[in-house]
């Protein structure tokens, strides 16, 4: 697209063609480069009439989805029933979704009658020679597996290719493994997809993105595997592929030519080399995707690309306390198909998955019926990885079971009422390792979390100057260094970082202290409910039913106000509770974040690959 | 085409003649959903709808005299504020001046980014406190003045260019942290990185320097 004039003299520009159905396709500036993303530059030049800098003038609209959201409001407002768009024989009804690849809607197939998904993906994928996709699209329609998604049609609206599927009412597995799923559900899901992917390779497809958003498991609890060869895999002989600063590292990245690169968390060390894309990489991306569920973080950590990349490329594993109990076949199994070298994974995702079968049906101990002891946090997302994922009521409503099933972690042992299914060998695990430092507690509550990291070496000045300068980052405020020998200390008010050097090796600890914001909301919720109390008084002052029997008010009023008092002080434990898996996440982000920081800036960090 | 002014199109719209309403939304249709685009991932056409509707409805607010650019976002700004208050879990806490769209959640922005460069500068946007990010995304796409800002939000003029300032002091702390860990690496990347310096600059020249964060 043409940069839009960026002044526009007021009054606003009127569009021409209000309700003519579509203007044509964009106008797409073919690329020649197929080497990934080489911004042209820009000088920082300021014309006269520019007021934007040339990044932050006006982006477009895709030209389809501003003729349906047109017709939508006119008809919603005017109630003129402007036919919906079609593409085909498909009428777009509403959108369900938006994605790096493209927007999908709920169609129908006004021929057949039926309900149909529409994937149209971004102009810059439909480009180029349509064979490649067509001919993945014969496969694709070849390939019948209860667990792949079925595919209707493939076809092109105005230069934007299109993918019609069957509509599956259902969650992605990103947001499936939100709520609280026992090990076992896990693993029957992940194999199920697994068929799904298998199925594909065995007619020669490979998937090149598999990630749980590309996973819809329907409302029938059967998961199936989206986006098959819907693009064109990036040219290897382009060499070495650099995945640009400021990605999502869990989006698609798409390359300049409109090629698919994969997703930066769960593409496959040959992926990041440049290296054609074959089945074992398929089966990384599988147990990236399974690794996270089962351990709740990813396996491979890095804040940007080029240390995620970094890391997925020497093989990497990050250590952490898995949210379940992890049986040894498992971690085996991981590791394996987390291997570097394709040829030292399993031979084919038929193999891998059968041994998950087999243990899945040779588990007579229930060890794999345990629930999780906390969320899935999406911890590359967002900033600082908190909270940002099952913030919507409505998309994970089971995010609150997922809290009480928490509640041991962090309850006071009052409050440690344990759903049977927990398994107490499993919160004894916990208990013991996964806090570093007693609790502090404070009206029986937990006030404090912490969490501890062990690292191989001992970190220089300037290393723990880099750490400091992060933590002030995340914090958004400056702290208290103490350095004494080789220890040193960062301090906040509420946070205390630790980084100590013990025999050999260096020992992170990073402890945060809630009390203050306990009190605080303590305080809050007291004053809102005597309050509230008073009101209440006032309200039935007003009716003078008390006046009646005199002697009562007094005794009236001192209860009200002492119910509402300590009302407050209930509610206001609840909510810091109720904060505590956030507060737990945060600091063992921050943890997280200062062993690859120390690993990146030592020697001992690059050497130990 | 119809020569009548905004507000002229409004009142008559509002007495029922359909044709000003017409014309009045297509004028401003692709603005209102540019304003949507870059904050929330669906329901776009409820939005848009409830915004117009809005404007009609609060029609006697409007009587002319300010811009009514300035009064469309204003009500399209509390439409928002409304649906995102329905879909948060805590509503009470959600203030527009302190939430990003990024930490809302949603998926990464459906807007066409022409290149990397402006994909990078929309998540940035999608970063920083969404009242900021309407503010720059006024300021720099529907090319409204501090004074039409300051009519959207409320306030004075002055508090409105002390907003688009820092909102730009915002961006550019964010486009550094996106950038973040990028020097000396490969060439591309470099070059992205001189690029977002060059933005920064620019962004700084354009706000007078003024001391912290």
């Amino acid at each position: 697209m043409p940069a839009q004039p960026a002044l526009v003299p007021s009054p606003p520009p009127v569009d021409a063609s209000p309700s003519t159905p579509s203007t044509p396709s964009t106008p797409s500036t073919p690329s020649t480069d197929d080497a990934l993303v080489e911004p042209p530059m820009v000088a920082p030049r300021r014309t006269g009439s520019t007021r934007a800098p040339d990044a932050v003038r006006r982006p477009s609209l895709a030209p389809l989805e501003l003729s349906r959201l047109r017709g939508a409001v006119r008809a919603g407002l005017f109630g003129d029933a402007t036919p919906p768009p079609r593409v085909g024989r498909f009428e777009l009804t509403r959108c369900i979704g938006h994605g790096g690849m493209g927007i999908v809607y709920a169609a129908r197939d006004v021929e057949l009658g039926r309900e149909v998904a529409i994937k149209l993906l971004r102009p810059e994928l439909s480009r180029g020679t349509g064979d490649a996709l067509t001919s993945e699209a014969r496969a694709l329609a070849r390939l019948s597996h209860p667990n792949v998604i079925a595919v209707f049609d493939v076809g092109t609206y105005e230069g934007q290719r299109f993918i019609a599927m069957e509509y599956v009412p259902g969650l992605d597995l990103r947001r499936w493994l939100e709520a609280p799923r026992t090990l076992r559900e896990v693993l029957r899901v992940f194999v199920a997809a697994g068929r799904g992917l298998f199925a594909a390779h065995a007619v020669g497809l490979v998937h090149r993105d598999f990630k749980p958003d590309n996973v819809l498991v329907g409302d029938d609890g059967r998961p199936r595997v989206l986006d098959f060869g819907l693009a064109r895999p990036p040219d290897t002989r382009a060499g070495t592929p650099s995945i640009p600063a400021g990605v999502d590292p869990l989006a698609t990245v798409l390359t300049g030519a409109g090629r698919v690169l994969g997703t930066p968390a769960y593409m496959a060390p040959e992926q990041y080399l440049g290296e054609p894309a074959d089945a074992r990489s398929d089966q990384f991306s599988f147990a990236v995707a399974l690794y996270h569920a089962v351990y709740g973080v990813r396996p491979f950590t890095g804040d940007d690309p080029q240390t995620l990349a970094l890391s997925i490329v020497r093989g990497r594993l990050r250590p952490t306390t898995p949210r379940y109990p992890v049986p040894a076949w498992l971690e085996r199994l991981l590791a394996r198909a987390l291997a570097v070298d394709p040829a030292q994974r399993f031979e084919s995702m038929d193999a891998l998955l059968t041994v998950t079968e087999a243990r899945l049906e040779g588990d007579e101990g229930a060890t794999l019926d345990v629930l999780p002891t906390r969320a899935v946090v999406d911890e590359l997302a967002g900033r600082g990885g908190l909270g940002s994922t099952g913030m919507w009521l409505e998309e994970s409503p089971s995010r609150g079971t997922g809290v009480a099933a928490l509640a041991p972690r962090f309850g006071s042992p009052a409050a440690a009422r344990l759903p049977a299914v927990a398994g107490s060998t499993h919160v004894a695990i916990v208990s013991s390792a996964g806090l570093a430092v007693p609790p502090d507690e404070e009206q029986g509550v937990v006030t404090s979390v912490s969490t501890r990291r062990r690292l191989p070496g001992t970190l220089d000045g300037s290393t723990v100057k880099i750490l400091t300068r992060e933590l002030a980052r995340i914090e958004r405020r400056r702290g208290a260094l103490e350095q004494l020998g080789t220890s040193a200390a960062w301090s906040t008010r509420d946070l205390e970082v630790h980084i100590d050097t013990s025999s050999g090796g260096t020992e992170i600890l990073v402890w945060r202290k809630l009390g203050r914001s306990l009190r605080r909301r303590t305080v809050l919720w007291m004053a809102l409910s005597m309050w509230l109390s008073l009101m209440f008084i006032a309200g039935v002052m007003a009716t003078e039913v008390l006046f009646a029997v005199e002697g009562l008010i007094p005794a009236f009023v001192l209860a009200t106000m002492v119910g509402g008092a300590v009302m407050g002080h209930r509610k206001a434990r609840q909510r810091h509770v109720r904060s505590l898996p956030g507060a737990q996440d945060g600091v063992e982000y921050i943890a997280d974040r200062m062993v690859a920081l120390a690993r990146a800036n030592e020697p001992w960090g690059q050497r130990e690959a | 085409m119809d020569a009548r002014s905004d507000g002229e199109l409004l009142q008559a719209w509002g007495r029922g003649e359909q044709a000003a309403g017409e014309e009045l939304l297509s004028r401003h249709f692709e603005a209102v959903v540019r304003f949507f685009h870059n904050k929330v991932d669906r329901d776009h056409e409820d939005l848009i709808q409830r915004t117009f509707l809005g404007c009609v409805e609060a029609r006697e607010q409007f009587r002319g005299e300010g811009s009514f650019r300035a009064f469309l976002f204003g009500v399209a700004r509390n439409v928002l504020g409304k649906h995102l208050r329905t879909r948060y879990r805590e509503p009470a806490a959600l203030d527009l001046a302190h939430v990003s769209a990024a930490e809302l959640g949603g998926s990464p922005s459906q807007l066409v980014a022409d290149d990397q460069q402006q994909q990078l500068m929309l998540s940035a946007l999608r970063r920083i406190p969404l009242d900021h990010q309407t503010v720059l995304e006024l300021f720099y796409w529907e090319d409204m003045t501090a004074v039409e800002i300051g009519q959207m939000l409320g306030v004075p003029v002055g508090t409105a260019k002390t907003r688009l300032r820092r909102a730009k002091q915002l961006l550019a702390a964010e486009l550094s942290d996106l950038m973040a860990g990028v020097t000396g690496a490969e060439p591309t990347e470099t070059r992205l990185d001189t690029w977002a310096r060059g933005i920064r600059r620019q962004l700084d020249q354009e706000s007078p320097k003024s001391s912290g964060s």
